[in-house]
Formats: C-alpha cells, structure tokens, sequence
C-alpha cells in the first residue's frame, strides 16, 4: 500500500456544521497521471471535499497525503497551491474585461523587460504556448467577455496551470456547457494529463465521463460508495452508485387532481429550454420544477419569478392571464416569491420590518405604529429570532432566520401562489424544517406554490408532483409514490445519456 | 438583560411553531445580533446606541459651547445664529437635494449646476427679461423638472452609469447658464417682496431656515414614512432584490432624479431671493460642500443611511464651526479643511467600534 505513488490521497475525512455531516469520513485516491470522475449527488461531500483540499476548509478528522507528503494540520489555500493543485471552478473567476492574455498571464506572470515594464509580445507568445500545449489556438489578444464558454474554460485551465502544477480539480467546469461543446473540452483535459497532471473531474454528466475519464468515485451521504476502473463497470452501476439505497417507496397520498387549476403555464419558450413547457399547480398542491443544473430548470425559475419574460407562452392565476415580465403586476395579483439566493432577495441595510415590508409599507403613511405592531406580530408568528429584531438589520441574523424574514414577506399578504427557488439553499437543517412546516401551513389554506430546485431531497419531501426537465426539455411529471430522490436522479440523467451517440459524433468532428 | 425573557419567550413560541415537532439541535454559532448583545450590557449599550444616533446633535453643542466661551461677544450672539441659519440654508437645500438619488442608489452630479442655472433663471428673467417674479420662478422650476426628467430618463430607462451621465449633464447646464449670463452676474433691483422671501425674520427664526425645516421634515417623511420612500430605500439597498420583490425600480430612479433637481432649483430661486443677485458660476462651489454634508448626515440620526434631519444638522454643525474658527482669526481656507476633516472623521467613528468590538469579542471567547 505504502509503495503506491497515489497523486492524493485521502482517509478518513470528517467535517460536520453542527448536526449537519458533509463528510463522514471520506476516502478517496487519485493515480498519477488519471483522469478521475468525481461523482455524486448535490449535498453528496464532493463540494466539501474540494474545499478541504483548496485550504479553504479545516477537517475534523482525517489524513491526507499529496504525492506521499503530509497535508499539514492547518492548511491555507497558499499551502494547497505549493501542494501543487491547482482549481477551475463553475464561475471560472475569469474577468471579462481583459483579454486572454492578462487572464492568464496575472496567474502565470507577465514576461518582463529590464526595468520592470511589461513586454507585451514575449507574453503573448508564453500565454499562445500554454494555449496551444493544451490543443487550443484561442488568440490571446481577444477579450475573455468575446470568447465562447468552452473557450473560456479553455483560458481558465490554461490559467489554472500555473507554476509546478500536479493535480487540477475540474469542479463542474461542463455544467453550463451544451453537451457538443462540452466535448470539445475533452481534448484539452487529456492534453492536461499528457502534462503530468492529475485531473479529478466533478460533473453531473454521467455520459461524459466514459471515454474520457479513467476512473470514477462516487460519493453519497459524506462517504465514498465506490472507486471503479471505468472500462469495467457500465453506465446502469454509476448510476445505481449513485441513487444508492434501494429505491423508497414513500407513503404520500397521491394528489388528487380533483382541484381547482390554481397556476396554469402554457408553452413557455425561451432562452435556456428547448421545447416548451406547460404545467398546472392545483390550488394547495406543491408542484416541484427540478433537473441538474443547465437543464432549464432555471430559465423556467426566473421567467416564472416575473423578472425575466419568456419568448412566448402564457401564465394564468385563478384564470386571470398575468404579464410574464412585469414582477410589480404579478406581486399584485397574489403571486409572491422566495428565492433561496439571498444576495437577489435580501436588502442589506435595511431592518428586519422594512425587509418584511419593502414593497409596501403597512397602515397609512406618516405613521409605522402599525407596521411595528404588525412587524412584531409575524416575527412571532414565522419564529424569526432573537424576537423583537424589527428595527435590528437584517444582516445581524442568522441565515435560516434571514430566510424567515423572507417568507414573512412573501406570505405576509396571503398569496394565493407562490414560487420558490432554492428556498432553503445555505440554510441549516434544523431551519429548514421550520420553514418546511410553514409552507405546509399555507398550502393548507388552498395556497399553490411552484418549487423550483436542484434539491432532489427537497422535491421528494415537499412536492406533490415533480416536473423533471433535462437538457432543456421536459422529460417527466412523477406522482405519488413515482416521486422519490433515486426516480428524480434517474429520470434528469437519463436524456442526456440518450444524446451521448451524437455528442460523441461531435467530439470527432471537432479535433481541438 | 433581555436574555432570560427572551430565551423563555422563545421556547414557548418554537412549540408553537412547530407544532410539538422535535426541537432542533442548537444552533453553533451564535448569531451577530447575540454577539453584540452579549457582548454589551443593557444600558452602555443603550447610550452607545443614543450617542451614535444623535452624535452630531452633541457635536453641534459642543461646538456652540467652545465658541461661545472663546469668543463670548460676537460668537453667542442673536445676529450671528441668525446669519449662520439664512447663509447656509441654500446649501442645506442643496444637500437635501442630494439625497433622493443617493437613497435609491444612484448619484446625481449635476445639481450645483442646475442649481446655478435656476438662480440666474430667477434673476435674469425679472431683471433683463422684465417678468414677473411668480413667471420666473416657475419657469426655473420647470426647468429644474426638464433636466430631472432628462437626467432619469437617461439613467434609469436607458441605464446609463448615474456619474458619468450627471457629470455630462451637468456640464451642459452649467454651459446653459453661461450662454444664458454671457458668464456675467446679474443684479439690479428685484421687486421688494421676492427679496423679503429671502431675508424676512418669523420672530427670531429666518425665513429661510424654515424653508430648509420644513423641506426637511418633508423628506423625512416621505422616505421613512410612506411606501414610495420604503421602495427607493429598498431599490437602493439591492436593485434585485428590488425587482424580484416586485418594485417598479426604474420608476422609482426616475422619480428620484427628479425630486432632486426639484429641490436644487428651488435652492437657486431662494439663494436668487437671499443674495439679490446671481452668479453663474457658483454651481461647482456648492458641489462639493454638498455631498460632504450628505454624507456626513447619513452617520447621524439613522445611523447607516442618507436622511434628511441628519443631513441639515450636518450643514449647521459644519457652518457653526467654520464661523467660530473664522472669528478666531482663521483664513478662509480653513472651511476646506473643516469640512472634509470632519467628513472623514465622522465616517471613521462606526468603523472603529466596530473595529473595537471585534477585538473584545475576540479577547472574552
């Protein structure tokens, strides 16, 4: 064991926020010179894992070992760089404004002339040769904001290739990605491993990894469930893997369709999906918009939110045809949203009241008696704490009761449909529960809502029925005891599997 | 001394939350607001909070004090309150002028100038055009309007950056006022009673002040109190957030666009009517001063953001300092070096508390 010259390796990780596990004691090896898939749901450890190994988060337990040398106790991101690995995330963290040549150049370092001043030809020709090393013939003179997204990727892991590198971590680098151009991106992965370089390759495409990658490990509930050679296990078993558990069957009543039509979309088209999508939300019902992140699902999300306006297709409340586009108009009619990203939804220097209340004051104007006694009211009422934070900034709470805030002004004004995306995406378990109970509360009063998320887990438990869309089309509507973690995995994988003939069509017809 | 009723108060209300569901594991860490509780005892923290939220008020009397004994005779006067309150109003007009834009986060540049254009308007249509006072003014007042509309119709409906596009067109109307002036001042005789709007006393009170008062109170209330001024804190606080929520933001710009350049052309009329005269390249002196007070107003009174009564104490506190040093003997440069020391002493103070809280919560873990 000892003589194996693993490139990383990992025993034992633990990490835990409170009650909440994201490691549970981990394992994982990476071979010298291997392309590596790492695998798993959201929420499965991958993400913590990386952090962990990026310095940005400390372990509770474990051992880890790069190329045979210790990970020193407390790690920095400066450590992990002389470890030599090297990170792209999703967002890539390239700036648009600048050309190719200083994005990677102010990882590389510039060439220079005596004196210190930039010699802008030698760099351009240091930064081609990085390029073309990696197969791509990007012209560094060009603006990173002009390139093509997998181009981008392209510059940010020419970047990322800075100094001795050993180990790059693709971090859902493909996500965003149409599936022919994320193929045009496997030329320069194995371009990289050609260069010595470990690469652990995290995605939510299954399909992918075969022939490109040589190994797979998949993680599920903070552990690693296998580690395979890829040439012998087939696509059913990673994603069997996966899924885990057996599938569960959930005792939940099946909806009964006997209720009034609450929301009804028709043939909402756009940017971000392919075919159109249509959909009922019965009055009390929870209806679940989900699929892997760049499936559509959150295209349809922010066009339901009001904020942005579909190409075609209509969107009816009790009936009533309402403006697609016009949020102002749609918050009006009875129709609120929460959305999960607190940075799109929070006002930081405002108070918890005037949180609750920011479209519309309460009572008449001149006075806030009432929109104090009301304020008071619902901070009891949604549990937000400490109690009496009215007049406290909202900054000062916790992020579960930040949360709060913002269902208690979604639902301050009994809605009668509501959308929520990601509504408990950074928030504890112990919160989410909470807010869960709330929600039931109001869909008990004939409130429909749509819940847009990626959060599987939170589809199985909330919703009633479940659209599934995948590469941009909706693939299935499950029910009942269809609607369960396993079929919801099973059913958002399973189209981008039956493109993979022409994607891989694709990968010979573009030699990068 | 809040935390026994409020740990009981919040076990009681949690079962009702939850319907009897099982408790959840405590929280790990506690959150900023139990830190900072913790952290300060009840009563130091309730004066920590009053001195924060009426720093400048206290600033304003000591300022007054220290003047007032150095300089017993000429400093404590009637005559030179009354002369502190009617110069400066036009600024502190100015600086309420400012805020609008800065609430719903955006910047209005042009302001000084418009200002200037409005006063020269005011002046030169009765003097050389030989209208009415009541036509002049409204007519610098829809002028004001125009440049409004044309200032928010550029930024918020066509997304313009707010600094570069006010600076443009500030640039323009000070232009305005040049070509208008042929860049001479203007006096002459005005009517009697258009001077009297400037420089008449209520009692003790100058008219002038009441007008900076009253416009004050004015804002106060429309921004904390009703829910167009709810939306422009909210637009500006995260413009987002602000669609998502279902607020109309760019109305919301426009307006606020606007409601400045309302204000700063009813600076230049009452300055026209103060001075008797207009100067058409006043606009840039005013600027400045302006900001300064805004900004400076917004550490006081509602402690974090731009607000009206802090804005106006702001003007005074600066006003009544300048004159004092001035009585000492000081140069008039030093209202240069008063205003912006202050400014950058006054925005200084919150950091270093909290700067000081993060060490003592530090220390005591």
């Amino acid at each position: 064991m000892a003589d194996t010259p693993w490139a990383l390796q990992v025993r034992g990780l633990k990490k835990s926020y409170g009650s909440a596990v994201a490691l549970a004691g981990a394992d994982f090896e990476l071979g010298p010179c291997e392309i590596h898939a790492l695998l798993g749901e959201n929420g499965a450890g991958k993400s913590t894992l990386i952090k962990v190994l990026a310095g940005l988060l400390r372990p509770d337990e474990g051992e880890i070992q790069v190329s045979g040398r210790d990970w020193p106790a407390v790690a920095t991101p400066r450590d992990a760089a002389s470890f030599g690995l090297r990170f792209v995330h999703q967002d890539l963290g390239l700036v648009d404004a600048l050309s190719v040549l200083d994005n990677v150049a102010i990882e590389t370092g510039y060439v220079t002339r005596k004196g210190g001043l930039i010699d802008f030809p030698a760099t351009s020709r240091a930064v081609s040769e990085r390029l073309r090393a990696l197969g791509s013939d990007i012209d560094p003179g060009r603006l990173v904001g002009d390139l093509s997204q997998a181009e981008k990727v392209i510059t940010a892991i020419a970047r990322a290739l800075a100094g001795q590198a050993r180990i790059i971590v693709l971090d859902e680098v493909t996500a965003s990605l149409p599936a022919p151009e994320a193929t045009r991106l496997h030329g320069v992965i194995r371009r990289t491993r050609e260069q010595g370089v470990s690469v652990v390759f995290v995605t939510h495409r299954i399909e992918e990894i075969f022939g490109l990658c040589d190994r797979a490990t998949v993680f599920a509930d903070g552990c690693r469930v296998a580690s395979a050679a890829l040439d012998q296990v087939d696509h059913a078993q990673i994603v069997r893997w996966i899924v885990g558990r057996d599938v569960q069957h959930r005792a939940k009543p099946a909806a009964s369709m006997a209720r009034a039509a609450c929301v009804q979309a028709r043939g909402l088209l756009g940017k971000g999906l392919n075919s159109p999508l249509d959909f009922e939300v019965g009055c009390g019902e929870v209806l679940g918009i989900t699929g892997l992140v760049g499936s559509g699902y959150e295209a349809a999300a922010h066009w339901l939110a009001g904020v942005g306006k579909p190409e075609a297709g209509s969107f009816m409340l009790d009936g009533q045809v309402l403006p697609l586009g016009d949020a102002g108009a749609l918050r009006v009619h009875g129709y609120q949203v929460i959305s999960g990203e607190r940075a799109a939804s929070v006002f930081p220097g405002l108070t918890v009241r005037e949180n609750i209340f920011a479209l519309a004051k309460h009572g008449r104007a001149g006075s806030i008696s009432a929109e104090r006694r009301r304020c008071a009211e619902l901070i009891r009422r949604f549990g937000i704490q400490p109690d009496e934070c009215g007049e406290l900034e909202i900054g000062m709470l916790s992020g579960g009761n930040q949360q709060k805030v913002l269902f208690a002004r979604a639902l301050e004004s009994t809605p009668r449909a509501l959308l929520m995306i990601d509504p408990t995406a950074g928030v504890d378990i112990g919160a989410r529960a909470e807010l869960y109970d709330l929600l039931r509360r109001e869909t008990a009063r004939g409130m429909a809502v749509i819940l847009a998320s990626s959060d599987f887990e939170e589809i199985e438990s909330l919703a009633d029925r479940a659209l599934v869309l995948a590469n941009g089309s909706p693939v299935a509507l499950l029910e009942g005891a269809a609607l369960t973690q396993s079929r919801l995995v099973y059913e958002a994988l399973k189209p981008v599997d039956a493109q993979r003939t022409s994607a891989q069509a694709d990968d010979k017809e573009i030699p990068r | 001394m809040k935390m026994t009723t409020r740990q009981s108060a919040s076990l009681g209300l949690q079962a009702e939350v939850k319907r009897g569901k099982v408790e959840t594991a405590p929280k790990a860490t506690p959150s900023r607001a139990e830190m900072r509780q913790a952290a300060e005892s009840g009563f130091s923290w309730q004066l920590k909070n009053w001195v924060s939220n009426y720093g400048l008020v206290l600033v304003l009397i000591g300022v007054v004090v220290l003047f007032a004994l150095l300089r017993p005779d000429t400093y404590l006067s009637a005559g030179n309150a009354r002369m502190i309150a009617s110069t400066n109003a036009v600024l502190a007009l100015l600086a309420l002028a400012a805020i609008p834009p800065l609430i719903c986060g955006q910047f209005d540049l042009s302001i000084g100038f418009q200002m200037a254009l409005a006063q020269s308007l005011a002046a030169g249509l009765v003097l050389h055009a030989g209208m009415s006072p009541v036509a002049a003014i409204a007519i610098a007042l829809a002028a004001g309007l125009l440049i409004g509309v044309v200032n928010g119709l550029l930024v918020a409906y066509g997304g313009l950056n707010a600094f570069i596009t006010t600076l443009a067109t500030g640039i323009v109307v000070q232009g305005c006022t040049q070509w208008y002036t042929n860049g001479e001042s203007i006096f002459g005789a005005l009517p009697s009673w258009f001077l009297a709007m400037g420089r008449t006393d209520l009692g003790f009170v100058p008219l002038p002040l009441i007008y900076v008062l009253l416009v004050g109170a004015l804002l106060w209330l429309l921004f904390e109190y009703t829910t167009w001024g709810r939306r422009a804190f909210a637009t500006g606080g995260n413009v987002r957030a602000a669609a998502l929520t279902g607020i109309d933001v760019r109305r919301i710009s426009f307006q606020c666009f606007v409601l400045a350049s309302l204000l700063s052309a009813l600076a230049g009329v009452l300055s026209t009517s103060i001075l008797g005269s207009a100067n058409p390249n006043i606009g840039g002196n005013f600027l400045l001063p302006a900001f300064a007070a805004a900004f400076l107003g917004a550490t006081s009174i509602r402690p974090g953001r731009f607000n009206a009564p802090g804005t106006v104490l702001a003007v005074y506190v600066l006003a009544a300092g300048i004159n004092g040093l001035q009585q000492l003997g000081a140069d008039f440069y030093i209202e240069q070096f008063f205003n912006g020391l202050a400014l950058l002493i006054a925005i200084s103070l919150p950091r270093w508390s909290a700067w000081r809280l993060a060490l003592v919560s530090r220390l005591r873990r």
